[in-house]
């Protein structure tokens, strides 16, 4: 969740309180995920309890989330209709809220953050027409991108996830040739995004918010843009991809690779060639330093116990200890801060010598950093796959730890 | 395209009895004629139904609902122009975004796990 969505979520919630919604009511939260984590953490502060959380995932279900149990959605059914509600942070609201209506669930639904504006499960006039003008503004967008970029055609990506672009653009390439495509304009969602496309060379880049970006995709499938590919795993809802994963394992990269771009699958991925020096590398203790990486936008947190252990073990060994941090992100404690560019990482991290971070987009950004690197996994289930993060997201010539309950951290 | 309401009201009920939807041009990738004739979705529990222009050739496990020309390219044009239902999806290959074909062409799906990947 980024902190628009949080924002969102925070004054959703404020106003369940202040229309009287939620008080004297069951809560139920719906999807257990980051995002319901983070709803999870913000009832309780504010003095809620949370009776419990439903997930379709079996593999889920019978675990705990702050003494929270995760159960089935056909446990809501216990309750009285007008004595619950269930709140759904999570991007499957549409869907959700059809499967509760479905199962005989007749209590309030609330949708805490507005995930997925490609879906509305309803065909009332009202929503045809609002729909309708959502593509008419992505034309809109659509045609001044055609505009800029004559010549071009267009590659867009409808997700701010700074992996998902890299390993996107790592690919990139074989998928232009194939077509015979010459010029590319890369459409992606903010900075962060456009600093990893640059990455891998001079590309003409848009940059959007997730907003205008969802109702260019928009026009684009209405319009059926045949100059147009949309260049993610599993978004916009046409993208049929995930189901192959309730069959399959399949890792992120070959989703990539080969679902995506129809790529063979011993393709080798291009590698980044725009990395650029650090300015304070003076300030980092060269093979003597630590890089952590502990957020992250859409994976579950690593309890704060564990990277103090870390920071423990590293500084007792000498080593000075930085934590890379954006905007308003605090360093941990007993560390500072730093804050180079997405391609200044890689010599940050070589400079020190470790990297330790929160499998995330950032790790794919250094795969190609010498040095050592371990990649932390939340113990948690992809999507609602039978897979966990190391299956999907495993990192060649990395050390990647699973942080399951009761971890300590040793390491020589 | 205009979209009728009869069409509307058509597309809602069906849309609380069937499980999946399935919207079908005759020219579909083979792949898809075989899948509506397949083991796997005759052996599916799931209730099924394929709407199409044309009649088509399928297993007696699906139940189809044959339209215009005018209301296929009705519901097509509400498909592309916001996700109404999870139920409901055109059977068809892309050239514009990744799908599940990709994975047939290059192995790393079967033919039989592609079919069951299209039931969920």
């Amino acid at each position: 969740m980024n902190n628009l969505q949080y924002e969102e979520m925070v004054l959703n919630v404020d106003l369940l309180i202040q229309e009287h919604v939620i008080q004297n009511k069951k809560i139920y939260l719906f999807g257990y995920c980051n995002a319901t984590e983070e709803l999870a953490d913000l009832l309780l502060d504010k003095g809620f309890l949370v009776a419990s959380i439903l997930d379709n995932n079996i593999a889920k279900q019978g675990k705990e989330y702050r003494g929270i149990m995760i159960q089935s959605p056909e446990s809501i059914l216990m309750e009285k209709d007008n004595e619950s509600l269930v709140c759904i942070a999570a991007r499957a609201y549409a869907a959700m809220n059809d499967q509760l209506k479905r199962l005989g669930y007749g209590g309030k639904i609330c949708k805490l953050v507005d995930y997925n504006s490609y879906a509305e499960y309803s065909l009332s006039k009202e929503t045809i027409f609002r729909m309708k003008e959502r593509v008419v503004r992505g034309r809109v967008l659509l045609q001044a991108l055609k505009e800029k970029n004559i010549a071009s055609y267009r590659i867009l990506c409808p997700f701010a996830a700074l992996g998902d672009i890299y390993i996107m653009m790592s690919y990139l390439p074989y998928f232009l040739k194939k077509k015979g495509i010459q010029e590319c304009v890369v459409g992606v969602i903010g900075n962060a995004c456009a600093q990893v496309v640059r990455l891998f060379g001079e590309y003409d880049i848009a940059i959007y918010s997730q907003k205008d970006m969802d109702e260019i995709i928009q026009a684009v499938l209405y319009d059926t843009d045949e100059n147009t590919f949309i260049a993610h795993q599993d978004r916009p809802y046409l993208v049929n991809l995930p189901k192959a994963l309730y069959e399959k394992c399949i890792s992120l990269e070959q989703i990539y690779c080969c679902g995506v771009f129809g790529l063979p699958i011993m393709t080798e991925p291009y590698k980044p060639i725009a990395f650029q020096e650090y300015g304070r590398l003076h300030d980092i203790k060269e093979g003597q330093a630590v890089i952590l990486s502990p957020y992250a936008k859409s994976v579950a947190s690593i309890k704060g116990a564990i990277w103090k252990e870390i920071v423990e073990y590293y500084t007792e060994k000498g080593y000075q200890c930085f934590t890379n941090v954006i905007g308003a992100e605090k360093p941990l404690s007993d560390t500072m801060p730093i804050s180079p560019c997405i391609n200044e990482m890689k010599s940050v991290a070589e400079r020190a010598g470790i990297f330790i971070g929160i499998r995330s987009g950032l790790c794919d950004v250094l795969k190609e950093a010498d040095c050592r690197k371990i990649a932390l996994y939340p113990d948690y289930n992809y999507c609602d796959t039978q897979w966990k993060a190391l299956d999907m997201y495993r990192l060649d010539g990395w050390e990647n730890i699973v942080i399951g309950d009761g971890f300590q951290w040793r390491i020589d | 395209m205009p979209i009728d309401d009869g069409m509307i009201a058509d597309i809602t009920k069906q849309m609380e009895i069937y499980d999946k939807i399935f919207l079908v041009e005759k020219n579909t990738e083979n792949i898809f004629i075989q899948f509506l004739n397949s083991d796997i979705l005759n052996a599916s529990e799931k209730k099924i139904l394929l709407i199409s222009p044309e009649e088509m050739d399928i297993s007696p496990a699906v139940d189809f609902h044959r339209v215009t020309e005018s209301q296929f390219k009705g519901l097509k044009s509400l498909y592309y122009m916001y996700e109404f239902s999870n139920r409901f999806q055109i059977l068809a290959g892309s050239s514009q975004w990744g799908n599940l074909l990709n994975y047939l062409d290059t192995g790393i799906l079967d033919t039989e796990e592609v079919f069951q990947a299209l039931l969920y």
